[in-house]
C-alpha cells in the first residue's frame, strides 16, 4: 500500500497533507494481539499501513524482520523507530500490540497540535494530591527533579503510558537522542526507567504545550485501560472511567484505541479465531 | 586613564554590541584606543569613522610605541589568550582586565589567569559568577559590571492599536540558544492575530527546525536583515524562551527591547529578575501556561500592552543611566 494521504478539509490543512503510518515491534504472544490489533483497525475502516518489526508473518501487516534485539527497558523502540523512519512516510504512529480500534480514529496527526512529535502524558508528578509515591520505582519528587535537572520548565512534570506516540520523521533522530540522554542520565543516578520516562521527557521538550497532550485533554483518541474496566475482554466502544495513576483522580474517556493492557487474553483468543499457524519470517 | 580595547565593536551580537556601546559610554572620559585582531578592520567603513567620531582612535598593536601605560581590556575575544594578545599587552606595560562574557572559559582563558598574566577579572552578572567562579582557583581582583546600552540607541515607538499582535526575538544565531520545540512553542500561544519575527536566523536553525512548516505568518531575518532597533520596534511582544541547556549570562537583546516598548515574556532563572520588575515591565514565566495567559492577556488588552511597554521603556531607561554605568567601569578599569 502506498503511503496514505489524509483527505480533510478545515483547520489543519497541513496535517491533511501529510502522511503517516502506523508501526510496531512485535514477537511471539505480542505478533498475535498485533493481528487482533490490526484486524479491529480494518473493521472500522482504518486504511493506513501497519508496519511491525517481527519475527513471524502478521496478518494485515507489512512485516518486518525483527532480527534479535535487547529486550530489556523495552528500549528496543527507539533503535526500531530509526528504523521506520527509512520508510516513506512524514510521520511514525508507533502503537503496542495491545490496542484496540473501536471506532477510525480519524487523523491520529492532529493529536501532534502542530508539534513534531505526540506523547499522550497522563499524571502530573509534581501535583500534591498525588498518592502513589513513586514511578516505576522511581520516587515522584525524584523524577521530578531529575526531568527539571535536564531541562524541562514547566510547573508540571508528567509521566506517559508508551502505548501510543507519534514522531516525524525529521525529528525523529534529535527525539531519540533526547529519550537516550535522559534514560542515561537517570540509570547514572541509580533509576534505570523503562522507555516511558525518555518517552515523556522527550515529549516534554518537542511539544511545544505539554497540556494539550494530556489523555484527559484528549479523551476520545488513545487512553490506556490500566486499570482494567475491559479487563479478560475486548473493549466495546462505550465510553468508560479513566482513573489518573498518581492521584485517582476519574475522568470519562471514549477513546476510539483503547490500549486494553489488561485484555492480552482477549486479544490472544481473538487472534487464535483468525491466524493460520505462523509462518517464521525469513531474515 | 588610557583603555586599549582589544577587539572590534559591532552591531550583531551581545559582547560585540556591548563593546560599541561601552566604547559611547567612555569615549570623552578615558583615552580609547581600540585594537582589532584583524588589521584590516582598520579600514571599516562603518565603524571606523564612526569611532573617530567618538574619539576613539584605532591601531595595530605594532604600530604604537613599545612602552604603553594604562589598560588592556579583553571582552569575550577569542583570539586574546590563544594568539598571545594577551602576552603582548603586558609586555608592552599594560594591565590586563578580563571579561569573558560568556558562560564559559575561553581558549586557554585559565591558563593565563593561573599564570598571573591577568590582573582584572570581569563579570556580567551574578549568574556568571557563579558559573565562572574565578574566585576557586585564583586571587585576582574581579568586579560585577553589568551591561551598559545606550538608550538613545533604541528609542521608544507607540505600536499600532489597530491590528494584530506581533511577537519575536532577537539572538545570536545559536541554536542552543533556541528551546527544541522553538516553533511550536510560539504557535501554541494561540494568539489571534498574529506575526512571529525572528532575526538573526541561520541555516542551522533551519535544519534544526526542519519538521516545521513555517507558514505566512513567520518572518526569518539573517542577522543585521534589519536594522536592530526597528526590528525591535516590529515587536509589540518580546517572547524569549531558550534552550535548555543554554543559560543566559545578561540578556542585552531582552533590555534592548525593553527600551523600545517590546514587552518581555522570558523564562526564569539567568539574569531576567534583575532586568525585569515582574508584571510591571514584562513577565517571568514559569511555565508554557504562563507564557500562553500573559501573552493572551496582553494580546487582548491594548491598554495594558501600552502601559506596559512605556514601563518597559522606563525601566529599560533606569537600567542604563550612563552615570551610573560610567562610575562603576572607571571604577573597574582602574587597576
Amino acid at each position: 500500500m502506498t503511503p496514505t494521504r489524509i483527505e480533510q478539509s478545515g483547520w489543519r490543512r497541513w496535517m491533511s497533507e501529510q502522511t503517516f503510518c502506523y508501526w510496531s515491534v512485535a514477537d511471539g504472544d505480542y505478533a498475535r494481539m498485533m493481528s487482533t490489533c490490526i484486524m479491529s483497525a480494518r473493521r472500522v475502516g482504518v486504511s493506513e499501513d501497519f508496519h511491525v518489526w517481527t519475527d513471524t508473518s502478521i496478518p494485515g501487516a507489512i512485516c518486518h524482520p525483527a532480527g534479535k534485539y535487547e529486550h530489556k527497558n523495552y528500549l528496543f523502540k527507539f533503535d526500531f523507530l530509526l528504523k521506520a523512519i527509512e520508510l516513506p512516510y512524514d510521520y511514525f504512529v508507533f502503537i503496542d500490540a495491545d490496542n484496540f480500534f473501536v471506532r477510525n480514529p480519524g487523523n491520529v496527526l492532529l493529536q501532534t497540535r502542530g508539534a513534531p512529535v505526540h506523547v499522550a502524558l497522563e499524571s502530573d508528578c509534581a501535583r500534591p494530591s498525588n498518592i502513589r509515591p513513586d514511578w516505576w520505582g522511581c520516587p515522584l519528587a525524584e523524577y521530578v527533579r531529575l526531568m527539571r535537572a535536564c531541562g524541562v520548565r514547566g510547573r508540571s512534570i508528567f509521566n506517559t503510558n508508551a502505548g501510543f506516540w507519534i514522531v516525524h520523521r525529521n525529528v525523529a533522530r534529535r527525539f531519540v537522542e533526547l529519550a537516550l540522554e535522559f534514560w542515561t542520565h537517570c540509570n547514572e543516578q541509580g533509576f534505570p526507567f523503562t522507555e516511558e520516562a525518555p518517552l515523556a521527557y522527550a515529549g516534554h521538550m518537542l511539544m511545544g504545550n505539554p497540556y494539550a497532550h494530556l489523555v484527559e485533554q484528549n479523551p476520545d483518541v488513545w487512553a490506556s485501560d490500566w486499570i482494567g474496566v475491559f479487563a479478560d475482554r475486548l473493549p466495546d466502544g462505550n465510553p468508560w472511567e479513566f482513573v489518573d495513576y498518581m492521584d485517582e483522580h476519574r475522568f470519562v474517556v471514549n477513546p476510539a484505541i483503547v490500549h486494553c493492557m489488561r485484555s492480552k487474553g482477549a486479544m490472544l483468543d481473538d487472534a487464535s479465531r483468525m491466524m493460520k499457524p505462523s509462518q517464521p519470517l525469513e531474515s | 586613564m588610557n583603555l586599549y580595547l582589544f577587539g572590534w565593536p559591532s552591531w550583531y551580537g551581545g559582547a560585540d554590541t556591548k563593546a560599541a556601546h561601552l566604547l559611547q559610554l567612555l569615549a570623552g572620559h578615558v583615552d580609547i584606543t581600540v585594537i582589532p585582531n584583524d588589521a584590516t578592520s582598520l579600514g571599516d567603513p562603518d565603524w571606523t569613522p564612526l569611532l573617530a567620531k567618538w574619539g576613539v582612535q584605532c591601531a595595530t598593536l605594532e604600530s604604537l610605541p613599545e612602552q604603553l601605560s594604562g589598560v588592556a581590556l579583553g571582552m569575550c575575544n577569542d583570539l586574546f589568550f590563544a594568539n598571545r594578545i594577551c602576552s603582548a599587552a603586558r609586555h608592552r606595560g599594560l594591565k590586563i582586565v578580563w571579561s569573558s562574557e560568556m558562560m564559559w572559559h575561553h581558549a586557554e582563558e585559565i591558563d593565563f589567569i593561573k599564570a598571573g598574566e591577568v590582573d582584572r577579572l570581569l563579570y556580567v552578572s551574578e549568574v556568571q559568577k557563579r558559573t565562572l567562579n574565578y574566585e576557586s582557583f585564583c586571587n585576582v581582583p574581579t568586579r560585577i559590571t553589568g551591561n551598559y546600552i545606550c538608550p538613545n540607541e533604541f528609542p521608544f515607538v507607540e505600536r499600532p492599536q489597530d491590528k494584530g499582535i506581533t511577537i519575536g526575538r532577537l539572538s545570536r544565531a545559536d541554536p542552543e540558544k533556541y528551546p527544541e520545540d522553538f516553533p511550536v512553542f510560539y504557535e501554541a500561544l494561540d494568539l489571534p492575530d498574529v506575526r512571529f519575527r525572528v532575526m538573526a536566523w541561520s541555516d542551522q536553525l533551519t535544519e534544526k527546525y526542519r519538521w516545521h512548516r513555517f507558514d505566512r505568518r513567520w518572518t526569518l531575518l539573517p542577522p543585521v536583515g534589519e536594522p536592530t532597533a526597528a526590528f525591535l520596534q516590529s515587536l509589540d511582544l518580546f517572547v524569549y524562551p531558550l534552550g535548555h541547556q543554554f543559560t543566559e549570562s545578561w540578556g542585552r537583546s531582552t533590555v534592548e527591547a525593553m527600551l523600545t516598548g517590546a514587552i518581555p515574556l522570558v523564562p526564569e532563572g539567568h539574569h531576567f529578575e534583575s532586568l525585569i520588575v515582574n508584571g510591571e515591565s514584562g513577565f517571568i514565566c514559569g511555565d508554557f501556561l504562563e507564557y500562553q495567559s500573559r501573552a493572551q492577556q496582553l494580546a487582548r488588552d491594548p491598554i495594558l500592552r501600552r502601559q506596559m511597554s512605556i514601563a518597559c521603556r522606563r525601566r529599560g531607561e533606569l537600567l542604563n543611566d550612563a552615570d551610573t554605568h560610567r562610575t562603576i567601569w572607571l571604577e573597574a578599569l582602574d587597576v
